[in-house]
């Protein structure tokens, strides 16, 4: 029940009283335990004959918490303190209204006694007939017309004291509002915007100052903040946010501001557009690390179902255990990268730039990061974005980016490459789907604005495998800029898309495409778009791009036969092989050969390349753009 | 190894205080209105919005910080016991 202008002292104070002291014995039990005992655990590092850097570590640690520790005693001393006051606030308000009720009472019940008596004078001056009676009757009649009319005045003044007391009530919760919502009770937190009531700009400024502790705070009372923070699609005021919180005298180096936003909301920070490369590496072996600790809970939980319940689920257990082995890699194998004077340089971990395991997406960009900048270093020539194709789960993720860094083994320090899978793939029952793709597309396409900053010098080049294909063509129809695209062995250019001019921001760059000799896979299903099935047009047949020819299993070597199907273009030394690097590096491609067809008349078409011809000439194309 | 000598008791002093706080911390961690009718406690919808919210801050504080806390103590055990080992066998001569 909540106060009211008739009732404004609603409320009990005695509780009141008890919800401060619970506040009161916790801040001070906080306060001579923890608080005196991590002050001794410092202290007694002088003393302490434990010396190193686990040692150094532990106190600094241990002195950490202090801070943190004194911030909760006076949030719970500033609360204590505001209910305290409240409590005298409210009782006071209440027995000045008990008083006035009863004074109103009182004065009301002689209000009606003196009307029913005035109305029986009224009465009764109709049969007086004596003169003298009835001017006794008149004056006893004003009299008590007189003690009504002091009623009824006294009466209003009660309801103006009544009116009072109400706004004495509303000063009172302010007041305690102020007070339990103050920087004192809930330290930076009580400055923070919520969702709805601000810009953007206006809710990343709010978040500095907060320490990892208040930003977990944060996001746990209001979820919907990371989810607007992630949606925010605008790198440029991103970037100049992060770097706000950096020191410009140790450039590149993670600062304590920093360091509190990466832990406070590492699934934010790992994949938000404008915050440098290298510190969403950071976050994301946070991520990763949480994600391995889930599916380690999980398997646990598994054995244990299974002893109870005798079902056997070895074999989704095995998979479990692949995937924690794979995030285990992913924190801490050494990965090796050449620079740009030509010297290797090594790191701990994956430089994974983008992470959702619940989502099943990932990218991985393989190659040294910016020290300083955090971003594609200036050396870099020339960056490809690979999509690979149907079936890709994050499990099998590490077998594409092996793809992909055959191209960075091939051209170190001038090529890097992002392996990118930014959502569930399909499989073989569902690649067919445009929209699926298309759907795709689109996040490939925002997750390009995580490049804002790269040097011009650096050439994009997309690469698109199968499925991944439509995906490439997806994203250029959403607005994807490229340098060149290439499509390998691409299902199609694109849900909807019929033609270079769909894309907005790529259509004057040079778009390449193979699918070798009988490549069932895709080869019934390009140029196919009729509803949700399909994507787009073909793009063997597309307008303006251009059509590589796919060679031999070995590159200039007839005898080793034709490359064929849907997977032999990886090959490694293969002629296809070859035109994926020289498309990434801008180097000089073999046209397509258009094979003889010759029809027999006792089974299927023959196409017959004309590569085996012993004149046979590779019509070579400079890519343009591009240097090796 | 010699330079790594430490008093065995303050380790187990500094874990044992790190212990008692951190149970005192997730013990402290209950700040539960016991009264369900918060309403009837406060007489105002306001107040008691901003009571639950601090509420709501104070123990996630909290619990964060005990959990740090906890884990700083488990640091600090393991590496007594680490040091224990080491000790045993310097007095023995055999590092």
């Amino acid at each position: 029940m909540v106060w009211t202008s008739s009732d404004p002292g609603a409320g009990n104070p005695g509780l009141i009283r008890h919800e401060a002291q619970v506040r009161d014995t916790l801040a001070s039990t906080i306060s001579d335990v923890v608080l005196v005992g991590l002050q001794s655990v410092v202290s007694a590092q002088g003393t302490a004959a434990w010396t190193g850097i686990a040692a150094t570590a532990f106190f600094e640690t241990a002195a950490g918490y202090l801070p943190e520790v004194t911030t909760i005693v006076g949030g719970l001393t500033n609360d204590a303190d505001a209910l305290h006051q409240y409590a005298n606030d409210v009782e006071s308000i209440k027995n000045d209204a008990l008083a006035l009720g009863s004074a109103e009472s009182e004065v009301q019940s002689d209000l009606s006694r003196w009307n029913h008596k005035l109305n029986s004078l009224e009465s009764l001056s109709y049969l007086i007939v004596d003169p003298a009676e009835q001017e006794e009757n008149r004056d006893e009649r004003r009299r008590y017309e007189g003690y009504i009319e002091g009623a009824n005045w006294t009466l209003r003044e009660y309801g103006r004291q009544w009116e009072l007391l109400a706004s004495r009530r509303s000063t009172a919760d302010g007041l305690c509002v102020a007070k339990l919502s103050s920087e004192a009770s809930r330290g930076g937190l009580a400055a923070v915007a919520t969702a709805g009531d601000s810009s953007d700009k206006a809710l990343l400024d709010s978040l500095s100052g907060l320490s990892a502790a208040e930003l977990a705070i944060l996001f746990a009372l209001h979820p919907e903040l990371a989810d607007r923070i992630a949606a925010i699609d605008n790198p440029e005021l991103v970037a100049r946010w992060w770097a706000g919180f950096g020191d410009p005298l140790m450039p590149g180096v993670i600062t304590p501001a920093q360091q509190a936003l990466i832990f406070g909301m590492p699934q934010v920070i790992g994949n938000l557009n404008g915050v440098p490369l290298a510190t969403r590496v950071e976050a994301n072996k946070l991520n990763i690390a949480a994600a391995k600790a889930e599916l380690e809970a999980e398997l646990a939980q598994l054995w244990a179902t299974q002893s109870d319940s005798g079902v056997d689920f070895s074999a989704y257990a095995k998979q479990l255990s692949q995937q924690i082995a794979y995030y285990d890699v992913l924190l801490t194998e050494t990965v090796t990268f050449v620079d740009g004077d030509g010297n290797p340089v090594s790191t701990t971990g994956h430089n994974i730039v983008y992470f959702d395991a619940e989502a099943d997406a990932i990218a991985e960009y393989s190659g040294l990061l910016d020290p300083v900048t955090g971003g594609v270093p200036d050396y870099v020539q020339n960056l490809g974005i690979y999509i690979p194709g149907m079936n890709s789960t994050i499990l099998s993720f590490g077998n594409e980016v092996v793809r992909s860094e055959v191209f960075t083994d091939e051209y170190p320090g001038t090529v890097a490459m992002i392996t990118w899978k930014g959502g569930e793939f399909p499989d073989v029952w569902g690649v067919a789907s445009g929209p699926n793709a298309a759907q795709l597309g689109a996040k490939l396409a925002d997750f390009s604005h995580s490049l804002y900053g790269m040097p011009d010098t650096v050439d994009v080049v997309g690469m698109g495998y199968s499925f991944g294909g439509s995906v490439l063509g997806n994203a250029e129809a959403a607005g994807l800029a490229l340098d060149r695209s290439l499509q390998i062995s691409g299902a199609g250019m694109g849900d909807n898309v019929t033609s270079l001019d769909d894309y907005p921001n790529s259509s004057d760059a040079p778009h390449y495409s193979f699918m070798a000799p009988e490549d069932y896979v895709v080869g019934p299903i390009q140029g196919i778009d009729a509803g949700d099935l399909g994507h787009g047009a073909s793009p063997l047949s597309t307008p303006g791009v251009i059509q590589l020819e796919t060679g031999w299993n070995i590159k200039d070597d007839p005898t080793s036969g034709l490359v064929q199907g849907h997977e032999d273009i990886w090959k490694r030394n293969s002629t296809a092989h070859d035109q994926m690097e020289q498309v990434l590096i801008g180097g000089s491609v073999e046209l397509y050969a258009e094979p003889e067809i010759v029809i027999t008349y006792t089974g299927p078409p023959v196409y017959i390349s004309p590569l085996y011809d012993s004149g046979y000439e590779p019509v070579m194309q400079d890519v343009p753009g591009g240097a090796e | 190894m010699s330079d790594l000598l430490v008093s065995i008791d303050d380790i187990d002093s500094l874990t044992t205080t790190l212990d008692t706080v951190a149970a005192g911390l997730s013990s402290s961690s209950m700040i539960v209105l016991a009264l369900t009718n918060r309403s009837a406690i406060f007489g105002s919808a306001a107040v008691v919005d901003a009571v639950e919210t601090s509420a709501g801050i104070q123990r996630l504080r909290i619990d964060i910080a005990a959990a740090g806390i906890e884990a700083l103590a488990v640091s600090g055990d393991e590496a007594g016991a680490r040091l224990r080992t080491e000790d045993k066998l310097l007095s023995r001569g055999l590092i």
